[in-house]
């Protein structure tokens, strides 16, 4: 450990006892104060977890004598991109939208070829004026061509003759086809309810959900937990009770789940469109010879605009779509010890962001201390010149930082928002490229480039976050963190200056006493 | 001089130290009324030393300096324009954002109630300029003159200060012919005036041109005096060397190898007039003698990859090479101890083993990427040992390390890459006489070895004593080969200066 870091998990220490102290009550009995319940230390990982991941990226950029001020948005994009890929919505599966309603005629005229409906199904019509949810029976089926003013043919369409109330004011709407329930089983303490179908639904999967809907008693849904196809019929295990006013009268519409993006697609499509962003900061750095703060400064606006565009400046999130699979990965963790207290268990754990920063973590510091390109990256941060006249593509190299900075700040973006599970596209993020600028700062890193350990930026981000806490536990009015944390970097950026200017004054005592020559 | 009054200006003994280096060594300077007086000698002859002494900017040792028979102490720049001494360096110093009028009064604006004067700072600024002669307005951008038109508007400034004596470092080193012209009028002018000129210049035709007498310092003395008719090229020249070659560069004969190095029709990118074609063999030590600015980094910088080519072909080995960056050049097998250590040599807040690996990091991976810091360690072991650099360990960050060792770390750098051909640019600047020594002892050794070295020095016994083979460039331009039999400070000088 560098002098540098020794001296910052120092201040960590210090002010772990400090909050400890502070926050038990008598002082002695620090282990049942409130800094250090469980849930606070476990929240604390977390958020040090996912600020981390900011820093570390960061810290690249500072190395380099750059500035990469558009985490913030970066977090942000990447939150609402994250949500926008893997947006779910369900469809009933045969919905189709009406094109003209004629309710003398009872005829409801659909555009195309429709092979989905056939006499004797049930049919119910949603979004038309008066008829809220009607149910219908189709008594005729036909295809008819249509044609233009001119008499000329215009496509075919199919049009369906229905038994049941329609509105005279009814001229639009959609129709989805409804199914009768032939069995079902109210589930019990040993099983799930269960519902079964006449008839084969090859499209339905597990996830997909029901709509049930009475004529009288209104509607629930329910998601399906397996499907199970057999001579004719098809039995569905469902998730939840289908309660105690279910009956046969029940009719069935199947909604079929779509989600934009498998998972693993929706994260790596993220992380690739923040590599495209990271390189294109890099180019305009190193080729176009851009100042970095003056690309990220515009990187900063331009996300943070693009965000609000993409999901309408509306809060996005994931429901409860993702609870079992990406949610944990933010707010899941691994559970060390349970307990029992006033009843009710506790447990603690450690929060799986801890698990995502620790391998980049590890993976930054192996990249930084053993590669090649890590030196380099040292190297050009504090001579360029020198670095380029011994071989070295310090374009590349400073580029690929700025890769590394954005890709790490959309993968804290993606975690912030599983963890959160809601999106406003306005503050999401806002300050966070402040909090891990200043984190690096805090590290070791200098602004002047060159210098800067990734165990540094993690400690300096755990500050960062006690400081926060500390705020939060001794009831400072939270009006004051922005003071306390500008105080803080400057205190950070004050230390840097003063050490260096005192290292400057010893190496010219040191220049003097050595016999350098000077050229007459 | 012409009378029994004391001279304007005199110089006795002055001696100035610098680390390691004795820059003046008692040298003796008058300087009449109304006197262009050329300061001529080699690079590192003490010149600029001098003058700055005369300026104020630095202070001499021992020795003293006399104004009208007086002796006066000029410590600074400020009690140097008390004493009406004006100097004009070499580079411009002027703001090029202000008005000509605010540049030849920066720092000393007339001021009424606190605010410029502005009016009052042009006219004044106007009467000077008109006094000179020239045709620009007070109220001028700066920025709108040409390079010869601003470099007037430093004598401008100067004169504003009513000197009496002005001294000239090299003024026309980066003017047009027709602008130096029309500096040359302006210091006839100003000599009509009674104003006395010290002027240095390499260029000697400049000298025979404008000096009433000419200095020449050698190695920091006088090393004689010339004027009227005598202000020829040829007295110049062997005034200004003229030393016996010491044993001290301990070159033998070695066998020397087939052609490694082919340059045909390089054009730089700074000197885009002249095309420069050469070759160098397997084992061969070859010296690019000139003046300063006569295009020689430039040459190792292209031939290097740092500065695009216009045009022309590199073969290594008799393979064409590209040029297109540094990486191409080591690649091929070069290597480069450029002449700004600190800023293109060497990593200074870095370790020493650190620098040494710094170019090899890539020819030595392990892994697709990973460092091989077993392989080192062990090279800056053995460049440590075999270059005997004077360090406490290798982890010693390199600033703290004095010039010779820190040179030694830039080529060792090199060395532990084996390149087939080793560009040194003012190998042995600013580093002391042992550590010279070395130097020029490892540079034997590498030819001796098979190594192709071309270096470029600017210290003429350097380039007699080193090389197989000179090239000297004049201009941008390689003036001429020299032979190690034809190799005389007076034959290079000749083609140094532009006489053919």
């Amino acid at each position: 450990m560098s002098i540098k870091t020794l001296g910052i998990f120092g201040l960590l220490l210090a002010l772990s006892i400090f909050m400890a102290i502070m926050t038990s009550n008598p002082w002695y009995d620090v282990l049942n104060g409130t800094f250090l319940q469980p849930n606070n230390i476990e929240n604390l990982l977390r958020r040090t977890s996912m600020y981390g991941l900011l820093g570390i990226g960061v810290a690249f950029v500072i190395i380099t004598g750059g500035i990469d001020l558009s985490i913030g948005s970066i977090v942000c994009l990447a939150g609402c991109l994250l949500a926008l890929f893997l947006q779910v919505n369900y469809q009933a599966a045969d919905d189709y939208s009406v094109s003209k309603i004629k309710a003398e005629e009872k005829s409801i005229l659909l555009i195309g070829k429709v092979p989905a409906f056939g006499v004797g199904d049930r049919i119910r019509l949603s979004g038309a004026r008066r008829a809220k949810n009607a149910l219908l029976n189709i008594s005729e089926v036909e295809q008819v061509q249509l044609e233009n003013t001119q008499g000329q043919a215009a496509g075919s369409a199919t049009m369906l003759t229905v038994e049941g109330d329609i509105s005279r004011d009814d001229d639009s709407g959609r129709i989805a086809k409804v199914y009768p329930v032939s069995d079902f089983k109210k589930s019990t303490e040993s099983s799930a309810s269960e519902l079964v179908l006449d008839g084969a639904f090859p499209k339905l999967r597990p996830r997909d959900q029901l709509t049930l809907v009475h004529p009288q008693q209104g509607q629930k849904q329910i998601e399906i937990v397996t499907v199970k196809s057999e001579k004719g019929s098809t039995t569905l295990h469902l998730q939840r009770d289908l309660g105690s006013d279910f009956s046969k009268e029940w009719l069935v519409i199947p909604q079929l789940r779509h989600q934009r993006m498998p998972v693993p697609l929706a994260i790596l499509s993220v992380i690739g469109i923040a590599v495209l962003l990271g390189l294109i900061h890099g180019l305009l750095v190193t080729r176009v010879r851009l100042q970095p703060f003056v690309v990220t400064l515009c990187g900063l606006l331009i996300y943070r605009g693009a965000s609000r565009w993409l999901v309408s400046d509306q809060p996005v999130g994931f429901g409860n779509e993702f609870t079992d699979t990406l949610s944990p990965l933010g707010s899941g963790k691994w559970v060390l010890h349970q307990w029992s207290n006033h009843g009710h268990t506790e447990t603690f754990g450690i929060p799986y962001p801890l698990f995502i920063l620790v391998f980049v973590a590890i993976a930054a510091a192996i990249f930084l201390n053993m590669t090649i390109w890590g030196r380099y990256l040292l190297a050009l941060g504090r001579n360029e010149e020198a670095a380029r006249y011994s071989g070295i593509n310090t374009a590349r190299i400073t580029a690929i930082a700025y890769v590394i900075c954005t890709v790490a700040a959309a993968m804290g973006g993606m975690l912030f928002a599983i963890d959160s599970n809601s999106v406003s596209p306005s503050s999401f993020g806002n300050f966070f490229e402040l909090y891990a600028i200043a984190a690096a700062v805090l590290g070791g890193c200098s602004l002047r480039g060159g210098e800067g350990t990734v165990l540094g930026v993690i400690i300096g981000t755990a500050v960062m976050q006690i400081l926060n806490n500390l705020i939060l536990l001794m009831k400072i009015s939270d009006e004051l963190e922005f003071a306390i944390i500008g105080l803080v970097i400057l205190i950070g950026v004050i230390s840097d200056e003063l050490i260096r200017r005192f290292a400057a004054r010893r190496r010219a005592i040191l220049e003097a006493k050595l016999n350098r020559t000077v050229s007459a | 001089m012409l009378n029994n009054l004391p001279p304007l200006l005199e110089v006795r003994q002055i001696t100035k130290q610098f680390p390691g280096v004795r820059a003046l060594r008692g040298v003796d300077l008058q300087l009449g009324t109304g006197e262009v007086l050329a300061v001529i000698g080699e690079n590192g002859a003490g010149k600029s030393t001098l003058m700055k002494i005369l300026a104020g900017v630095q202070s001499p040792d021992a020795g003293d300096i006399l104004i009208d028979g007086r002796p006066v102490k000029l410590d600074s720049v400020a009690s140097a324009l008390e004493s009406r001494i004006a100097l004009i360096h070499q580079e411009l110093n002027l703001a090029t954002n202000l008005q000509v009028g605010a540049n030849i009064y920066l720092g000393r604006e007339p001021r009424r109630l606190g605010i410029i004067d502005r009016r009052k700072l042009n006219r004044d600024a106007n009467e000077v300029l008109a006094r000179l002669g020239l045709a620009v307005k007070a109220t001028e951008p700066l920025s709108r003159l040409s390079i010869g038109k601003q470099q007037l508007v430093e004598i401008a400034k100067a004169m504003s200060v009513n000197a009496r004596v002005l001294i000239m470092d090299e003024p026309t080193s980066s003017l047009s012919s027709y602008e130096s012209e029309q500096l040359f009028k302006v210091v006839k002018d100003l000599r009509a005036k009674g104003i006395s000129v010290v002027y240095i210049s390499h260029r000697l035709a400049e000298v025979r041109e404008l000096a009433d007498r000419v200095v020449v310092l050698r190695d920091g003395a006088n090393a004689g005096e010339l004027a009227g008719e005598e202000i020829t090229h040829n007295n110049m020249v062997q005034m200004m060397v003229g030393r016996e070659i010491s044993q001290y560069y301990g070159r033998q004969s070695h066998p020397i190898g087939d052609t490694v190095l082919q340059v045909d029709d390089l054009v730089t990118s700074k000197w885009p007039k002249h095309a420069s074609s050469f070759s160098i063999r397997r084992g061969e030590i070859v010296g690019i003698a000139g003046l300063v600015g006569a295009g020689r980094s430039e040459l190792l910088q292209t031939l290097f990859g740092i500065d695009r080519p216009i045009r022309g072909t590199v073969r290594m080995n008799g393979k064409l090479i590209r040029l297109k960056n540094p990486r191409d050049a080591i690649h091929a097998g070069m290597a480069l101890v450029p002449e700004d250590r600190k800023h293109h040599g060497l990593i200074v807040d870095m370790p020493v083993r650190e620098n040494i690996g710094l170019a090899s990091l890539r020819a030595h991976q392990r892994f697709g990427g990973f460092r091989n810091a077993a392989r080192e360690r062990s090279d800056s072991r053995q460049m440590i040992d075999k270059l005997r650099i004077k360090t406490p360990h290798d982890r010693q960050i390199t600033r703290f390390l004095s010039g010779g060792n820190q040179q030694k770390i830039v080529i060792g750098k090199w060395l532990a890459l084996n390149p087939s051909l080793l560009l040194l640019d003012e190998p042995t600047r600013g580093i002391d006489v042992g550590a010279k020594q070395e130097i020029y002892r490892l540079m034997e050794q590498l030819a001796k070895d098979g190594m192709s070295i071309l270096f470029v020095s600017s210290e003429l016994e350097e380039i007699i004593g080193m090389s197989d083979r000179t090239l000297v460039m004049h201009e941008g331009r390689l003036a001429g080969e020299l032979q190690r039999n034809e190799l005389t400070e007076q034959a290079i000088m000749a083609l140094a200066t532009g006489q053919n």
